[in-house]
């Protein structure tokens, strides 16, 4: 019979080394004030009631708790340790189980540290109490949501995205503001639940396609989104050298599909909006094709980062083959995107129409353009009429720099 | 079978390759040679994959080249090209490579795990293959490179000067054993460029030789012997296509009388 694995819930107590950290750091400041009161004979307490003496005890007290809350996802989430993650894999759990080394949710012995800061922050800083909290808080959220990408849960990702600008609104005053942190902690829990129910998380590529279990419909984001670096084959990709990785039968990139870019758009829109909306940040038209300009020119980079044309300007004007359509296609769609944020902006200004909404349908627009427009990365990479260039690699030991051209 | 249909290229305004037409039936190895800076290593990476010609195209198996996602992808399934200086992690020990090389091209672990000792010995790097690549000779990486084409099992393989790089007179004599038994075999095809006529006469079904921009011959040995009216070795044979004014002064220099 398969023994139950314990709940160690003792084991998301703070580590001695951290607690003493912090505490020798407080002490040092109270002392240091004390001893510097006594010997230059000032009133007991005239230097610690400061306000820059409040903001430092602040700055200390809230550096636990961001720390604090780091140290909570770091230790207890096998997303952020690969060892526990191996081991764990080698043992019977599941996510119906409680985590053997301690849980990612916050217990009681998370109130007792943070009721300890708080109350520290009540008695000696003008922030009071709230202060460890909120950074608790935000820390900890802002860290799930980033280990929910790590693990690929794209959809309650998306549903963060799109939540957590919203406190931004002056709508959102009061109750609404409270609600939607309440939301977003709901689908933080959520996302939390869906990560470890995916473990072992395997991450997927264009060439290995996750297997999709049946009965569940996979999220497009799931498979059409990667962080590169976090991908496995990649790694290995990257690590085969040249030709061999250019000229690889698995060239692991997944062509973005409209509903994804649709989705990226549309987030990015929700966001200037909220942006403009709320804490009343002007977008001017200059402004945008300015951000526009650089976007295209990033996904030009991007597609051109290891590629050249076959020929350059100057053959070119040489040959009369001034435009070469199979390589030229990689401008289309950069073009597009500024000419859309010219005519945008114009359109706009001219119909008087200039608005947070306007505004932010116009970036969603851009941005959808510019995940949307073909080629695709892939297309490009297997068809265009480009050449692949040597690696430049400035490595000293590196001895094999230079390529022949015949 | 590699078809090579019309293919130009020039670099500024210089014609670098200028309508090269040829094809290479399944099982056969072809070498390209041909003067420095003719064009040889253009028209290997075009064959490749690695570049796209300014006109012309290419063929593999009857699926153009670059025409689409689908016939491409499964042209580097079947193909693999060795540059004359590839660039190899030089963090990575030799053995690793060589796995994450043959699992790019889908070959089984168990099958790479028995594969890669042979090769590592069959180039004397069996000593060698634990070593990060960082510290091995040129020599040592010309032979790892040769290991890497080697191990994907491709049934097309591009090689450029494979027999040049400092290999030594082991791995030249195993490189060529190697490349006469997977032609021997049948269904591996084989371009390459080289200039060592002792190596690839025993190996070559086929002789292509750049000129000019100009495939100036495209034939067997046999009949270009027949051709130049020359009985020799295929660098002589070689010398009297592309150089025959060469030999004549060679001629005249030693049979000039001594003062």
């Amino acid at each position: 019979m398969k023994a139950r694995i314990p709940f160690h819930s003792n084991a998301v107590w703070p580590p001695l080394g951290m607690v003493a950290v912090f505490a020798f750091a407080y002490v040092m400041l109270e002392g240091g004030l004390w001893i510097i009161e006594r010997a230059a004979g000032l009133r007991p307490g005239l230097l610690s009631s400061m306000p820059e003496v409040f903001n430092v005890r602040s700055g200390i007290l809230g550096t636990a708790a961001g720390i604090y809350a780091l140290f909570r996802l770091g230790r207890f989430h096998p997303a952020f340790n690969s060892s526990y993650a191996a081991w764990l894999k080698s043992t019977p759990w599941s996510s119906a189980r409680p985590l053997p080394l301690g849980p990612i949710h916050p217990v009681w012995q998370d109130g007792v540290v943070l009721g300890a800061l708080a109350a520290v922050g009540a008695w000696h800083t003008s922030n009071g109490w709230q202060l460890p909290l909120i950074v608790f808080g935000f820390t900890y959220l802002i860290g799930l949501l980033l280990l929910l990408a790590f693990t690929q849960t794209w959809f309650p990702c998306l549903l963060l995205g799109f939540l957590w600008p919203c406190p931004l609104l002056p709508a959102m005053d009061g109750l609404p503001r409270l609600g939607i942190f309440a939301a977003i902690i709901l689908v933080t829990w959520f996302g939390l639940r869906k990560s470890l129910q995916a473990f072992p998380w395997e991450r997927t590529s264009s060439d290995n396609p996750p297997a999709v279990p049946p009965g569940r419909a996979k999220s497009v984001l799931e498979v059409q989104v990667q962080i590169p670096a976090l991908s496995r084959a990649s790694v290995q990709a990257s690590n085969v050298g040249w030709p061999f990785q250019s000229l690889s039968p698995k060239p692991g990139k997944v062509p973005i599909s409209i509903s994804t870019s649709a989705a990226v758009g549309a987030l990015s829109g929700w966001w200037i909006y909220c942006l403009m909306a709320g804490p009343q940040m002007p977008l001017p038209p200059e402004a945008l094709l300015l951000i526009a300009g650089m976007a295209a020119l990033i996904r030009l980079a991007i597609y051109c980062s290891g590629l050249g044309p076959s020929f350059n300007l100057w053959s070119r004007l040489a040959s009369g083959q001034i435009i070469i359509p199979g390589f030229d296609q990689v401008f289309v769609t950069p073009v597009l995107v500024v000419a859309l944020a010219i005519a945008g902006g114009i359109l706009i200004r001219h119909s008087g129409a200039w608005s947070s909404e306007t505004t932010a349908a116009l970036v969603a627009l851009l941005n959808f353009v510019l995940l949307s427009g073909r080629p695709t990365m892939r297309q490009w990479l297997l068809t265009g009429q480009h050449r692949y260039r040597f690696p430049v690699v400035r490595s000293a030991m590196n001895k094999q720099l230079f390529v022949s051209n015949s | 079978m590699i078809k090579v249909v019309d293919v130009s290229h020039h670099y500024g305004i210089r014609p670098v390759l200028s309508h090269i037409n040829f094809e290479i039936p399944t099982g056969q190895l072809v070498v390209l040679m041909g003067q420095n800076g003719v064009g040889k290593s253009t028209l290997l990476s075009i064959v490749a994959g690695l570049m796209a010609p300014a006109k012309g195209y290419v063929e593999i198996n009857g699926i153009r080249r670059r025409a689409t996602e689908a016939g491409e992808l499964q042209i580097r399934r079947q193909m693999v090209f060795l540059p004359d200086q590839p660039w190899l992690p030089e963090f990575r020990t030799g053995r690793e490579w060589l796995m994450a090389v043959g699992e790019l091209y889908d070959r089984d672990a168990e099958q790479l795990m028995d594969h890669i000792p042979r090769l590592l010995d069959l180039f004397q790097l069996t000593e060698k293959g634990e070593a990060p690549i960082r510290t091995y000779s040129n020599g040592q990486k010309k032979k790892l490179a040769i290991c890497g084409a080697l191990v994907t099992e491709a049934p097309i393989l591009v090689l450029d000067e494979p027999f040049t790089g400092g290999l030594d007179a082991a791995a030249l004599l195993a490189l060529g054993r190697v490349l006469r038994h997977l032609t021997a075999q049948g269904d591996t095809t084989i371009l390459m460029a080289s200039q060592i006529g002792e190596m690839i006469e025993p190996l070559a079904a086929r002789i292509a030789i750049l000129e000019g921009a100009r495939l100036k011959a495209y034939d067997t040995l046999e009949a270009l012997r027949a051709r130049t009216g020359c009985s020799g070795s295929l660098s002589e044979v070689y010398e009297r296509l592309v150089h025959p004014q060469t030999l004549e002064q060679i001629e005249n220099y030693f049979s000039r009388p001594k003062a």
